[in-house]
């Protein structure tokens, strides 16, 4: 059976409203569907570069580990905490002058920020942690020790899950603050008020400072930014490995799923995709159109 | 597929006798019951749609009547539907929307009840995500058994025909309408000395507002003597005010809040061009507006707008920043050189597109159609509702149709049909107090 | 169209004669007030009505007849309707009672039928078949009535009120036409005292006063209340003067003054007896509510400085103001006690809380110094105690509401410190709230923006993250011990608050209960009339239909509503949820509230 009456073919069919076309309203053209299509622009992923990509992830996963690793350090006494905060400017300082070289080379005009600014920043974190630093200590005294462990790990892993792998130059408020909160409280743990002090020095490396150096890498010198990746890895790994043998198997782990078997079943999952697309889809806004509010 | 077409099969002698004769079009009035959540006092496409059908379906003498409701379950709105279905005698049952929970409840509760049912869909839907994946799927349950679907556009139709995995033919399309008497142009409301766009819509994303606030200090910059109307509401309008706020935009950008319909006339005619920005349209109304208050459209190429006017009529562009920028500095140095047509002639152009009347002429041959249309028994329909839905759902809804047929059977058994109270005409052409009223007029 | 006649009850075995009373305008029916006996010389009825219309300004008219023929009396019917010539009227009501029978029957001649007296005679040979028909077989132009009986009396006493609960619309309508009837016989009055002592040219029957000596005493106490009055007056008058005096409106003590629960108790009651002497209201209504009032203030004064007078003859027996004071110091030192244990107690781990340790103990030490100051200003005030107790009770005799304040004003004095604590709980407490909410917003990279009253996003600095997450961590783990010290401090001003709510109560019931129109509503139900209801008191097929129209009281929650005097309401008016909110919160409760309303 046919549309109701289709008359004689004499007329083409036109995809139009405005127009008395001499076809009955649920008449059905050749062209009925034509424009449909499948799979439309969908993205051809390689292995390695979808592995480099995870390998942010990893490292930052890394950094988590390294930094519980020295607070274990230091509880345990087996870490000076001169040593940890002098260790810390010095990395601070040499990460400073790599940044700054990194920078020099494309877009130093366009940052706004001057060494001043900079100077003056790091001058009122040293000065408040330092002065909050006996408070802090204080602070978590009356806690049991496992619910600050338990708050500490849900925060870390808050920092993990929010963190902004895809533009992590600055940090991700969300993401920054939770991992402050969470090395604060780790930090109130420790025996003495220095302590304290530079454990969060390290954590403000770890992970407010580290992620711009990195980003600036990834930008600038892609080729080194692998291995700077690898070797973070490396060094969360060994670093825990000293303290538990368990914890390095299970971050090692972590590791390889994160690096290695999610970038493979994402590149093998994307053969079974079977997507329609068509002029009713709802049009995708592609443009960054943040730049129009900040 | 098989028993669509034997239904189909008996039923083309009466439906080619009635297309053959156009003259008796209308031999047989119906009573129709559109089954929808929107409704009045809200306005928005569907309502409008659904308000302005009827009243031209009720003038054509047939009795329409309306239900709506918020929150509904299945279940529970089948005593409701069967009270108002048996009181008022409906025919055929109307559903518009897919995103009503009481029109899929309305199709699913009158194939029980063994009447012949229409569904009108509005919208347009991706096939990405889970919330559509989701949606199509009920969609496809709903309309297994639906006598006959319309949709407002030919892009809408195939878009619902793979949604529901439909057999086209029993797929109408007709387009929405609008009133040209309440649209007419009047140019001496323009401010001489500017250029207005004027821009009507909710501020939702689905409608492009994020492009509105790129669109805006881009074209600002460029053109001192422009200005932008926005009618709407929604959360959106953060975006818009931020923007305004950054480029110091307040006396050129006005914010109007939500409009009331009466009063989306009087804003339009203050403008030179209109705006659409929509992600995502099946038909889109506010355009045929625009143009019916003699105004240049400016669209993005979305959904069915291609399909609305014609392209003297329309600039068309892709939804990004840059290619409405450009459409829109097209239109503003025509403009600027005078070369648009005049409001009044667009009016006159656009007038007759799509009129109500035509499009209650064409639902109504669908009624026709449908009307003498066989409704599956219970075994057959579920049987189909196997076979057409898929193992998993089409099981699922099997026995929900089965309940809902044993939930029917005890309603019946429980308050028979036959002491049901029958509604009167009261109004409509052939109504009784009209008919009252003839008599007493005969007796003075 | 429906007649209805309103018909006094004392008029029903009245003697024949003319029905005296009013139509009701707008709508078809009338009130009939009086019956003017046979004999009677016309030109007098004209003269007496003249005077009375003038008296008690109710346009007044004849209405019509009235027999009830008695025995040799059978020509009266038709002289009674050769009246209406006499007394030209658009209508003339002509009613007729027979013996033996309870119903009454009436016709209604309009104007042409009284002149032309054919047509009037046709008309009413039709009438009195219609009547044996029942009264409806035929309708052109014949009118149905209806008796309503009513009792003089009561209505003339009564106050009809508006019917608030369903429509206000129209029970305030001024023109409904039973407030009109209600208003006809209220205001006709005097139609009803003139002829007390019967000596008038015309005899009547209608309602009259019974108890004409009880009526003497009164008006001789009216007489002798009048100096009394005087003196009382400029009494008052002088305590005006000297309350407005410009040194008490000074700033600390009018702030002072609002404070005292006393001096506030004061002035509402100067205000009151202000209202007292206040001269009448001019329209009715008013008037009665005005009167009303007044009565009420002076009842519930009366009971007030009765209860005030007994309540001193207790205290100055029996040295019971020396029991009560050296009671007074003791117990303050227990309280202070209990304090100090409950301090020593939050110090340690409360209920197994963890609480930051030193952060416990500055507060604790702060809170244990300021028990001891106060501690040593109990000892410092004892000696005076008794005397304070002593004067104190005396305001008991200018009532009981005096007392109950003074007391009031008295236990605020005595815990002072617990306010005092609750107050520093409180600002610290929301102190932190405030803090942990601004800072739970940098948390999440949002920031509050004043102007547009709304949460935006904003991209912090580095140095800003670091230093609110510090603060942030630091008042978390701070919130638990000021919370714990915010919320026992509040449970014991919330005990001192209820305690003083419950005086304020009971003041403010015995200021503004009315509890004259109280009892006028239990002994005098008909006085305050709600509306009334109908009952048919007979309905034989011959006659026209008979109601009784009773009066419906008013409802005591009504009367409550309607005469309540208005108080300052010092207790607070905000909802339980916005109240517990603001103790969420850490907003002073109770007697800042009442400042800023004030202030307003």
């Amino acid at each position: 059976m046919g549309p109701d009456g289709a008359p004689s073919q004499s007329v083409p069919w036109r995809k139009v409203l405005w127009e008395w076309q001499p076809f009955p309203d649920n008449y059905v053209d050749q062209r009925f569907l034509e424009e449909l299509r499948r799979n439309e622009g969908i993205r051809q992923y390689r292995y390695w570069a979808v592995v480099k990509e995870a390998g942010f992830v990893g490292q930052q996963l890394s950094c988590v580990a390294i930094f519980i690793t020295l607070w274990l350090y230091m509880e345990q006494g087996l870490l000076a905490p001169e040593t940890l905060f002098w260790t810390s400017l010095t990395c601070a300082l040499l990460g400073y002058g790599l940044y700054q070289a990194l920078t020099s080379q494309t877009e130093s005009c366009s940052d706004h920020r001057t060494h001043l600014a900079d100077s003056q920043s790091a001058a009122l974190f040293l000065s408040f942690t330092f002065g909050f630093s006996p408070v802090l200590k204080t602070l978590t005294e009356s806690v049991s020790t496992d619910t600050v462990y338990a708050m500490s790990a849900l925060m870390l892993l808050a920092h993990l899950v929010s963190f902004p792998y895809a533009h992590p130059s600055p940090p991700g408020s969300l993401s920054l603050n939770a991992a402050l909160f969470a090395s604060v409280c780790l930090a109130s743990r420790l025996p003495g008020a220095l302590h304290t002090f530079a454990m969060l020095t390290c954590a403000l490396l770890v992970f407010a400072l580290w992620p711009c150096l990195l980003q600036r890498i990834r930008a600038n010198a892609p080729g080194q930014f692998t291995g700077v990746c690898v070797g973070v890895c490396v060094g969360g790994v060994g670093g825990l490995g000293s303290q538990s043998l368990g914890g390095a198997v299970l971050l090692s782990l972590a590791l390889v799923s994160v690096t290695l078997i999610c970038p493979l079943l994402l590149v093998r999952l994307q053969r079974h995709k079977d997507n329609i697309h068509g002029p009713w889809d709802e049009a995708e806004i592609r443009e960054d159109l943040s730049r129009f509010l900040h | 597929m098989g028993q669509r077409r034997k239904v189909g099969s008996t039923n083309t002698p009466s439906s080619q006798s009635e297309s053959a004769d156009a003259s008796k079009v209308h031999s047989r009035k119906h009573n129709i019951c559109m089954v929808s959540d929107f409704f009045y006092p809200n306005m928005g496409g569907v309502e409008s749609h659904i308000y302005q059908l009827s009243q031209c379906l009720i003038e054509k003498g047939h009795k329409v009547m309306y239900n709506q409701s918020t929150a509904t379950t299945c279940f529970h709105s089948l005593p409701l539907l069967r009270c108002v279905f048996v009181r008022e005698r409906i025919t055929v049952v109307h559903a518009h929307s897919s995103f009503s929970a009481m029109a899929h409840d309305a199709l699913f509760h009158a194939k029980t009840l063994g009447l012949n049912t229409v569904f009108t869909d509005h919208s347009l839907f991706g096939f990405a995500d889970v919330s559509s994946v989701l949606t199509n799927k009920l969609l496809t349950v709903s309309l297994c058994d639906t006598n006959h679907i319309v949709c407002v556009s030919y892009t809408s139709k195939e878009n619902t025909v793979l949604r529901a995995a439909l057999n086209p033919e029993i797929v109408s399309v007709i387009p929405n309408a609008v009133d040209p008497t309440d649209f007419t142009p009047d140019p001496s409301q323009r401010p001489p000395d500017r250029i207005t766009i004027v821009v009507i819509s909710r501020l939702v994303y689905r409608k492009g507002i994020d492009l509105l606030g790129g669109i805006i200090p881009e074209l600002c910059l460029k053109h001192p003597d422009l200005h932008f109307l926005i009618g709407g509401e929604g959360p959106k309008r953060l975006v818009l005010e931020e923007v305004r706020e950054k480029y110091q935009l307040h006396d050129r950008v006005r914010l109007l809040g939500a409009l009331e319909h009466k009063d989306v006339r009087g804003v339009l005619v203050q403008g030179h061009i209109f705006l659409n920005t929509s992600l995502t349209e099946a038909f889109c109304m506010a355009i045929v507006e625009g143009a019916s208050c003699g105004l240049q459209v400016v669209s993005t190429r979305v959904g069915g707008i291609p399909e609305v006017l014609p392209e003297d009529l329309i600039t068309l562009c892709e939804p990004t920043v840059r290619s409405l920028c450009a459409g829109l500095e097209k239109v503003i140095a025509k403009q600027r050189s005078g070369s648009v047509p005049s409001p009044t002639s667009i009016h006159s152009r656009v007038k007759n597109l799509y009129t109500w009347k035509n499009v209650a002429e064409r639902t109504e041959k669908v009624y026709d159609r449908v009307a003498g249309e066989e409704v599956l028994p219970l075994d057959r329909r579920l049987r189909r509702l196997r076979s057409h839905c898929g193992p998993v759902a089409g099981s699922l809804f099997a026995l929900f149709a089965v309940l809902d047929f044993l939930f029917l059977l005890l309603l019946r058994w429980l308050a028979p049909d036959r002491h049901m109270d029958m509604a009167v005409d009261a109004t409509g052409p052939n109504g009784l107090w009209k008919e009252n009223r003839k008599n007493s007029d005969a007796g003075c | 169209m429906v007649l209805k006649i309103f018909f006094p009850q004392c008029c029903n075995r009245a003697e024949s004669g003319l029905l005296v009373g009013r139509w009701i305008s707008g709508h078809d029916s009338a009130v009939v007030l009086a019956v003017i006996h046979y004999p009677f010389i016309p030109a007098q009825v004209k003269q007496y009505i003249q005077q009375m219309q003038a008296q008690s300004r109710v346009d007044l008219t004849v209405l019509g007849s009235w027999s009830l023929p008695k025995d040799g009396q059978e020509g009266m019917e038709s002289f009674l309707r050769d009246l209406s010539t006499i007394f030209p009227q658009e209508r003339w009501l002509q009613i007729r009672r027979q013996f033996g029978k309870t119903g009454f029957s009436c016709e209604v001649l309009s104007r042409d039928q009284i002149c032309g007296k054919n047509p009037g005679e046709k008309a009413e040979k039709k009438k009195k078949k219609s009547e044996e028909d029942g009264g409806d077989a035929e309708r052109e132009d014949e009118e149905k009535v209806i008796f309503v009986h009513y009792e003089q009396r009561k209505v003339m006493l009564s106050q009809l009120h508006p019917v608030e609960a369903q429509e206000s619309g129209n029970g305030s309508e001024p023109n409904s036409e039973l407030r009109q009837v209600f208003g006809t016989v209220a205001r006709s009055q005097p139609l009803f005292v003139l002829d007390r002592y019967d000596d008038g040219p015309l005899r009547s029957t209608h309602w009259q006063s019974e108890g004409r000596e009880a009526s003497i005493v009164v008006e001789l106490l009216k007489r002798a209340s009048v100096p009394l009055g005087l003196l009382l007056g400029r009494m008052l008058s002088v305590w005006t003067w000297i309350c407005s005096a410009r040194i008490l409106s000074v700033f600390p003590l009018r702030f002072l003054f609002s404070k005292l629960s006393t001096c506030v108790q004061l002035s509402y009651r100067t205000e009151r007896l202000q209202t007292l002497g206040a001269p009448q209201a001019a329209p009715q209504a008013a008037a009665h509510m005005d009167f009303m009032r007044k009565a009420n203030v002076l009842v519930s004064v009366l009971l007030d400085v009765s209860l005030g007078v007994l309540l001193m003859s207790w205290l100055y027996r029996d040295q019971n103001i020396a029991m009560l004071a050296s009671n007074m110091v003791p117990a303050a030192d227990r309280v202070a006690q209990k304090l100090e244990e409950l301090l020593q107690w939050l110090m340690g781990a409360p209920a197994g809380l963890k609480m930051n340790r030193a952060l416990d103990q500055v507060l604790g030490r702060f809170f244990l110094y300021h028990i001891h100051l106060w501690i040593s200003y109990i000892h410092l005030m004892a000696p005076f105690i008794q005397g304070i107790l002593w004067y104190g009770g005396l305001s008991a005799c200018l009532g009981l509401t005096f007392a109950l304040s003074l007391l009031s004003d008295m236990v605020a004095l005595f815990t002072f410190h617990i306010y005092c604590f609750y107050v520093y709980g409180a600002r610290l407490y929301c102190l932190k709230i405030y803090g942990l909410s601004s800072l739970w917003r940098l948390f999440r990279g949002k920031k509050w923006n004043v102007l547009r009253q709304r949460v935006d996003s904003c991209s912090y600095d580095l140095d800003q993250l670091f230093i609110g997450t510090l603060l942030f961590t630091i008042l978390l783990f701070l919130l638990p011990t000021t919370a714990l010290y915010y919320l026992v401090f509040t449970l014991l001003r919330l005990v001192v608050v209820l305690f003083q709510g419950v005086l304020h109560l009971s003041v403010d019931f015995i200021n503004s209960f009315p509890l004259f129109a109280m009892a006028l509503r239990i002994c005098r139900p008909y006085r305050l009339a709600e509306g009334v209801k109908f009952r048919v008191l007979c309905e034989e097929p011959g006659t026209a239909l008979h109601l009784l129209m009773e009066i419906n009281p008013l409802k005591c929650s009504s009367v409550v509503q309607t005469y309540r005097t208005p108080t300052y309401s010092c207790y607070p008016r905000d909802s339980w949820v916005a109240l517990v909110k603001k103790l969420f919160i850490g907003e002073l409760i109770y007697p800042w509230r009442h400042k800023t309303t004030k202030s307003d």
